[in-house]
C-alpha cells in the first residue's frame, strides 16, 4: 500500500440530501465509530481533499457545484455516493426536481447505500475507495488522467 | 385530539383588509400556501394568536385563475417572503408588491410551474374518479325517486282504507 | 469608510452541513446586509402525493429532514388522522411523545455540537456527539433504525415496547444527565465561549414578534411560543408544560435556552414512561379521506412550530399535503440578526438558528 492511500482526507457535500447522510457522515467522524483514528479528516478546501464524500439525490442547481468541487480536487481522487439517494435517487427519484444521483453529475468510484447510510458502512466505503486511489495512482504513473467534467455538459447517462 | 382549527372563505378584495385587522390583533401569520384545482389555484393563509384561544384560523380564497395575480402581505408579516416566492415559483401567480422578491428565482426548478403540472395518469384517475361519482349521484336520485313513488303509492291506499 | 464589497458564502462550507448560499454585503469587515438564497436541497417532493397514497406517503414525510424525521411521520400521521376522524390509542401517543422527545435531545445535542464546532471549540463538539451516541444507540434498540425510524404510522405506531426498553430508555438518559452537566458548564460558564456568543446576533423581543419567528429562536428573545402548551395531539397527554425563555435576545440566550431543553425533554420521557397505559398500538385506517375535506395540524419540533395541511379528494391519494417548517418562518430573522455583524460571526449567527434547510425547501 503506497502512501497515497494512508490517511486520506475527505470533502463532503449535500447535494439535495435530506440531511440523514449528511449527520451520519460527521457522526463516522466523531467519537463513537473515530474514522479520525484512520487519519481521515474532513476538510473544507477541495485541493486538500483525496476523497469527495456526497450525499443526496441531486438537483440541477447542484450539479455544478459538484462539478466545481470534482474539477478542483487534486489527482488521485475517489468519489463515494453516500446513502441511496445518491445511488440512485432513492424515495424521491420521480420527483420533478431530481436528476436521479450523484453518478449522473460526475464519475462514482463507490457506492454505499442505505437510508440513512450507517457509518459502518461508510467505513467500508473509504476502505474501498483506499483501493481505487492506489488503482488511480498507478494510472496516472502511466500518464492517464481524471476526466475534467465541463460544468454545463449535459446530465451523463446512467452508469457512466 | 388536533389543534383548534377553523375554515373561513374569503375574497381575494378582502386580503389586504384581513391581513391587516389580524396584525392589529397580535395575530402571526403561520403559513400561506396553495391548492391547485382545475377550475383555478385555491390559496389558504393561516393566522394563530399565541396565549389566546390558539385556534388556528384557515382563510381560503378560491378559484385565483392560473397565471392571476395576488397582493403581499410582507408588508405586515414580513416573515412569509418564502411562501410567496414559492406561490410565485411553484404555481405561477404573480404575487405584487413584495418586500422580498426573487422573480421566480427562489427555487429555480426545472420544470416551471411543477405544482400545476397534471400528468397524464393523474388526469385519467380525476376522470375516473369523476365518472364513479357521477354514477354513485345518479344511483342515489334513482333510489330516492322510487322510494318516494313507492310511499307515494302507499298512501293513497291507506286513505282508501280508512274511507271504507 | 471602506467600499461596499459582497461576499458570497456557501453553498460548500465547512460548517454548514447543508447547503446554504449568503450574498454578504460587507464594508470594513461589517456586514450590512445579507440576501439568502435557497433551492439546492429543492426535491419537490409535495407532488408525490399524486403517485404515494396516505399510507405511503408517511416515508416521504421522514425523509424531509433526516434530523427532524420523527416530528415530520408524527405531524404527518397526525394530520391525515385528524383528516379521517381516526382516533389512535392512548399507548400509541404516549410512546409517540417519547420517541418525539428523544429526537428532540438528539436534535439539541447535534445543533450544540456543531455550534461548538462554529465557534472553535472542537473537543466539545466531539463531547456532544460522543454523548448523542448514546441517544441514537437507544433508538437503534427501539426501532432499528439510528436516524431514519419508521416508527409512526397512520393509525398508531408500527411496534410496541416492552417495560424492558422503556426501563433502559430511562437508565441511559438518567446516566447521561452528570456527564451533560458537565458539557453545559463548557458551554455556559467558560469564557472564551461567552465572549463568543454574548451580546452576538440580537434581535429584540419586539423584531421577534414582528417577523413571525418561532421554536428555540423566538423563544431566547422572550416570545413565548411553544406548541406543546396548545395541549393538542399526543401532546394533549402532558400534565404541565412550561416553555422555557430567555430574556437576553442574543446568540447565548440561544445555547442557553436549548441547553435547559433538554434537561426538560428528560423529564418528560420520565414521566411519560411513569404514567404510560397498557393497550394496543395500533389502529387500522379504513377508507380514504373524504372529498374536500381539509384538517391541519402543528407540532413543536426541536426549531419550532411545525404546520401541516391535509385536503382530500375521496380518494386514497392525498389532493394535497403542505409541511410548513420552522426554519422556512425563520429566514427573515436570520437575515434580520446578521444585519451588523462582524463577518467573522457569520458562522455562529447562521447557525443559532437553527438551519435545516431541506426542511425548508423539501
Amino acid at each position: 500500500m503506497s502512501f497515497m492511500s494512508k490517511s486520506p482526507w475527505v470533502i463532503h457535500y449535500d447535494a439535495s440530501s435530506c440531511n440523514g447522510c449528511d449527520i451520519e457522515v460527521l457522526a463516522t467522524l466523531c467519537p463513537g465509530f473515530d474514522a479520525e483514528r484512520f487519519g481521515v479528516i474532513n476538510t473544507g478546501n477541495p485541493k486538500h481533499a483525496d476523497i469527495f464524500l456526497v450525499t443526496g439525490s441531486v438537483n440541477s442547481r447542484n450539479i455544478h457545484v459538484i462539478r466545481e468541487i470534482y474539477n478542483q480536487m487534486p489527482e488521485p481522487k475517489a468519489v463515494i455516493a453516500c446513502g441511496c439517494c445518491a445511488c440512485e435517487g432513492g424515495v424521491f427519484h420521480d420527483c420533478y426536481n431530481v436528476i436521479g444521483g450523484v453518478d449522473r453529475a460526475i464519475p462514482v468510484d463507490v457506492y454505499a447505500p442505505g437510508c440513512a447510510v450507517r457509518p459502518e458502512a461508510l467505513i467500508d466505503a473509504i476502505v474501498e475507495a483506499e483501493k481505487v486511489l492506489e488503482e488511480k495512482y498507478e494510472a496516472m504513473k502511466k500518464g492517464e488522467h481524471a476526466p475534467v467534467i465541463p460544468l454545463d455538459a449535459p446530465v451523463l447517462k446512467k452508469g457512466a | 385530539m388536533a389543534v383548534k382549527q377553523t375554515y373561513t372563505d374569503i375574497e381575494l378584495a378582502q386580503l389586504l383588509d384581513l391581513a391587516a385587522e389580524k396584525k392589529a390583533a397580535g395575530y402571526r401569520c403561520v403559513n400561506t400556501h396553495c391548492v391547485n384545482t382545475v377550475d383555478g389555484v385555491d390559496i389558504i393563509y393561516t393566522f394563530v394568536v399565541d396565549g389566546g384561544d390558539d385556534v388556528y384560523e384557515n382563510y381560503r380564497i378560491k378559484n385565483v385563475p392560473h397565471h392571476g395575480h395576488i397582493p403581499s402581505i410582507q408588508g405586515y408579516f414580513p416573515g412569509v417572503f418564502p411562501f410567496e416566492n414559492e406561490t410565485q415559483d411553484l404555481y405561477g401567480i404573480t404575487v405584487d408588491d413584495m418586500l422580498l422578491d426573487f422573480h421566480f428565482n427562489f427555487y429555480s426548478t426545472d420544470v416551471s410551474e411543477p405544482m400545476t403540472v397534471i400528468t397524464p395518469e393523474k388526469k385519467a384517475a380525476m376522470e375516473k374518479a369523476a365518472k364513479i361519482a357521477k354514477a354513485k349521484a345518479a344511483k342515489a336520485a334513482k333510489d330516492a325517486k322510487a322510494k318516494a313513488d313507492a310511499a307515494k303509492a302507499a298512501a293513497p291506499s291507506a286513505t282508501e282504507e280508512k274511507g271504507e | 469608510m471602506g467600499k461596499a464589497t459582497i461576499i458570497p458564502f456557501g453553498p460548500q462550507h465547512p460548517v454548514l452541513p447543508e447547503p446554504l448560499h449568503l450574498d454578504l454585503v460587507v464594508e470594513d469587515e461589517k456586514v450590512i446586509e445579507a440576501v439568502p438564497q435557497i433551492g439546492f436541497i429543492h426535491r419537490g417532493l409535495e407532488k408525490l402525493t399524486e403517485t404515494r397514497d396516505y399510507n405511503q406517503f408517511i416515508y416521504i414525510a421522514e425523509r424531509i429532514c433526516g434530523i427532524c424525521a420523527v416530528g415530520h411521520s408524527l405531524g404527518y400521521a397526525e394530520t391525515v388522522e385528524g383528516l379521517m376522524g381516526l382516533e389512535v390509542p392512548k399507548r400509541a401517543s404516549y410512546l409517540r411523545v417519547i420517541l418525539h422527545e428523544m429526537s428532540r435531545i438528539h436534535s439539541h445535542m447535534l445543533w450544540m455540537g456543531l455550534a461548538a464546532d462554529a465557534f472553535g471549540f472542537e473537543s466539545l463538539f466531539m463531547h456532544c456527539w460522543r454523548l448523542r451516541e448514546r441517544v441514537l444507540d437507544l433508538f437503534e434498540a427501539m426501532t432499528g433504525g439510528r436516524v431514519i425510524l419508521s416508527a409512526v404510522r397512520v393509525g398508531g405506531m408500527v411496534r410496541d415496547q416492552d417495560a424492558a426498553t422503556l426501563a433502559h430508555v430511562q437508565e441511559v438518559l438518567e446516566g447521561i444527565k452528570d456527564e451533560y452537566h458537565e458539557i453545559c458548564r463548557a458551554f455556559l460558564n467558560d469564557s472564551s465561549v461567552r465572549s463568543r456568543l454574548v451580546g452576538v446576533g440580537v434581535i429584540e423581543h419586539d423584531d421577534a414578534v414582528n417577523l413571525g419567528m418561532v421554536g428555540p429562536f423566538a423563544r431566547a428573545s422572550n416570545v413565548v411560543n411553544d406548541v406543546r402548551c396548545k395541549e393538542a395531539g399526543a401532546y394533549a397527554e402532558l400534565s404541565d408544560f412550561t416553555p422555557i425563555t430567555s430574556t437576553d435576545c442574543d446568540c447565548y440566550a440561544r445555547v442557553e435556552v436549548r441547553a435547559k431543553e433538554i434537561l426538560q425533554s428528560i423529564d418528560i420521557i420520565e414521566e411519560m414512561i411513569a404514567r404510560i397505559p397498557e393497550g394496543p398500538v395500533f389502529e387500522k385506517p379504513k377508507g380514504s379521506p373524504a372529498d374536500g375535506a381539509m384538517a391541519c395540524g402543528a407540532l413543536e419540533q426541536p426549531r419550532g412550530e411545525c404546520y401541516y395541511y391535509a385536503q382530500g379528494n375521496g380518494t386514497k391519494y392525498l389532493q394535497r399535503m403542505r409541511m410548513r417548517t420552522p426554519t422556512s418562518m425563520n429566514l427573515a430573522g436570520m437575515a434580520a440578526a446578521l444585519k451588523g455583524c462582524d463577518l467573522a460571526d457569520v458562522n455562529m449567527i447562521v447557525l443559532t438558528i437553527d438551519p435545516c434547510i431541506s426542511c425548508t425547501e423539501r
